[in-house]
């Protein structure tokens, strides 16, 4: 039997892991929707309900049936979400529910479908921006907020979430890569530990990829009804709340100015003045509003989201290769941009 | 015993030093840097220049796939590169009945990909092309992966298709990009001849509700149609009749114009003539080469799900596209390419 049928096998026998209510459709279709490129990672299908011709849930499949570490990780975070947030209605919001099941040795993960369309369609103007992110950001601030746990920066914290990651990055991918740390980057990480040390923030959950690629919305009347965050594989509880913020402003600031390079849309729309900057500054000053970070913490402990985003890939070679060259020059940039605003 | 038989008459083959010897019409087949020959021409294809295809082969072999391959990187654009390395070309899979005793047969093989990436999925891939060069390098692939159940042949190319494999031994036989090319065998006969008797073959060694898949262009594609070269052809010659298309390249070229593609139609119709009548088209966005998007084509709404709900466009052309509701009419008759499952 092909994985075609027999995850719509799956659907139909789980249904009831996936939704709350109603009875499986007795005619499904499977569509591949996406697959990264790299050996170890998912396929990606959607399964439709032939009657409705919508969308009732998502499998993922191992390129590898050998190895499902991504699987069983997002299957641990859709767990850790589902016990963990009191909020429903924070929860409504992430594709959370679901079950990872053995057929004929090969791990596959079902999850509930998030309605609509991913949110890359809708960033073509200003203000389908604004409206997007005036909707979004309050939801990731509350969603960081949520059972957030605050800590002194100092001790086990301060070396697992600021020197730990600071020295693996020094050791493992500036030293083989093509392109350079500049001097007043190197000397700020060399500050930084004592800098923030003493300091008072909220460790929080952390998505781990929230952009806009992740977030699938759903219009009603050319307006934004709902959204879903998906794919939680890089989900981690009890984090510096810097990263999911960043990324999603970084990550959706390349579709902004397509054909640039990366680098330069970054420096373009989220460090200098500007709509999509006074987004960011507000988003901020949401998180202070929590009381999950304060504005100055958050700006020093930013460069420590652009070396796990180098980082984050374990192919230290491929990583070297292509994409810690850009996030290098990102976090020169931003130092540069840091620096220059504090004197 | 060898699973092989002689290609030419299909008799038991004998294996001896280094040679096959059939025991009916007492061909001769040697067996080449562990790879049997079942041919006596080769065509030394590939994205390498042919003195670099040998060089990154002899490195490979002393050294590794991956330093021969990244050694001459240089000398391939960066497409052809993630081309020949990425391993999730073959994500089509899903659609095809794998399991842990199915024997899959990849009719030109290539660089590897597909079987790299299909030979965890089933108990045994047979690699097949008409270079031994590709081959050899395959070879050091599955080697430096420590894969060890993907089995390499030779097949003549300048004749019509003849698998060493007795009838109804397969469970599924791969044509990725590869039917297209069938056509251009050096003998006497049309080229849509020359593919009906390759597909012909493929099922008598099928056997019964074996699939074979096929990757492939269209014919009436919107980058045909805007003059792109498909296969080193003329541009729009492939659109025009047949006759009319070797006259022209016959003139232009001195040679025929042999690589046919076919409409939707003409696959089906192809098909038909040799012998698979349960026929599943999808249309592989962006194209089959990767297939990010494997759409299928029934029910027919699902196509127009898939442009509605999932792209990723954010043109206006698309907007337009889609306010007009041309997602509605049978766009995929001018889509890039086809994947299709035929079962037999």
């Amino acid at each position: 039997m092909s994985l075609e049928k027999a995850v719509c096998d799956l659907v139909r026998q789980h249904w009831g892991e996936l939704h709350q209510e109603g009875q499986a459709p007795e005619s499904l279709v499977f569509l591949k929707i996406a697959g990264k490129t790299s050996p170890n990672a998912s396929i990606i299908a959607m399964v439709l309900d032939a009657y409705k011709h919508t969308p009732v849930a998502v499998a993922k499949i191992p390129r590898n049936p050998q190895s499902a570490l991504g699987l069983k990780r997002e299957h641990e975070a859709m767990n850790d979400l589902r016990t963990s947030i009191i909020n429903t209605d924070l929860l409504s919001h992430t594709s959370a529910y679901g079950t990872l099941l053995d057929y004929n040795g090969v791990k596959i993960l079902l999850q509930i479908a998030g309605m609509g369309h991913p949110m890359v369609r809708q960033m073509t103007s200003r203000k389908t921006v604004e409206e997007l992110y005036g909707k979004i950001l309050p939801w990731m601030a509350d969603f960081h907020a949520e059972g957030a746990e605050e800590c002194i920066l100092e001790g086990i914290v301060l070396g697992d979430l600021v020197k730990a990651p600071i020295d693996r990055f020094m050791e493992k991918y500036v030293a083989a890569s093509n392109c350079s740390l500049s001097d007043t980057t190197k000397q700020f990480f060399t500050e930084l530990p004592d800098r923030v040390e003493g300091r008072r923030i909220c460790l929080c959950r952390q998505h781990g990829d929230f952009n806009a690629h992740n977030t699938l919305v759903e219009y009603s009347d050319r307006h934004l009804k709902n959204f879903t965050l998906i794919d939680w594989e890089d989900y981690r509880a009890g984090q510096l709340p810097v990263h999911d913020l960043n990324h999603f402003f970084t990550s959706n600031s390349n579709l902004l100015s397509a054909g640039n390079p990366p680098e330069e849309s970054y420096a373009n729309f989220v460090l200098n003045e500007g709509w999509y900057r006074d987004l960011y500054t507000q988003a901020i000053a949401t998180y202070e509003d929590r009381g999950l970070i304060d504005r100055d913490t958050f700006m020093m402990l930013t460069p420590l989201y652009l070396v796990d985003m180098c980082s984050r890939i374990e192919d230290v070679q491929r990583a070297q290769q292509y994409t810690a060259p850009t996030w290098i020059k990102r976090l020169n940039k931003y130092i540069e941009s840091h620096v220059r605003k504090v004197q | 015993m060898s699973i092989f038989i002689c290609p030419t008459c299909r008799s038991l083959l004998t294996e001896t030093d280094q040679i096959y010897s059939c025991t009916g019409c007492k061909s001769v087949w040697p067996i080449v840097y562990g790879i049997p020959q079942f041919a006596h021409s080769e065509v030394k294809w590939s994205v390498f220049e042919n003195d670099v295809a040998d060089k990154v082969t002899e490195l490979a072999e002393k050294t590794t796939w991956q330093k021969a391959v990244d050694t001459y990187a240089h000398t391939l654009g960066a497409y052809t590169l993630r081309y020949i390395k990425d391993e999730s070309r073959a994500d089509w899979h899903v659609i095809l009945p794998l399991g842990p005793e199915v024997t899959i047969l990849d009719i030109g093989s290539g660089w590897g990909n597909i079987a790299t990436s299909l030979c965890k999925w089933c108990r045994r891939v047979y690699c097949c092309d008409v270079s031994m060069t590709n081959l050899r390098l395959l070879q050091t692939r599955m080697r430096d992966r420590a894969i060890n159940n993907v089995t390499t042949f030779q097949y003549e190319p300048n004749d019509f298709l003849r698998l060493p494999f007795p009838n109804t031994s397969v469970d599924i036989v791969i044509l990725n990009g590869v039917l297209e090319w069938m056509g251009a065998a050096d003998i006497d006969a049309t080229p849509d001849r020359v593919q009906v008797e390759a597909l012909k073959e493929i099922r008598r060694v099928l056997k019964p509700g074996g699939v074979l898949y096929i990757g492939i262009e269209n014919r009436y594609s919107i980058s045909t149609l805007l003059g792109q070269k498909i296969h080193g052809e003329l541009p729009f010659v492939g659109l025009l009749p047949r006759r009319l298309s070797n006259f022209i390249t016959k003139r232009l070229r001195g040679e025929q114009h042999r690589t046919y593609i076919y409409s939707i139609r003409g696959y089906r119709q192809l098909l038909k003539h040799a012998g698979f009548h349960q026929n599943d088209f999808y249309l592989p966005y962006p194209s089959y080469h990767h297939a990010n998007y494997l759409i299928p084509l029934e029910p027919k709404w699902v196509k127009r799900f898939w442009l509605d709900q999932l792209s990723l466009s954010r043109s206006r052309k698309y907007k337009l596209f889609q306010e007009l509701g041309l997602s509605r009419l049978p766009f995929h008759w001018l889509a890039y390419s086809y994947s299709i499952r035929c079962t037999k």
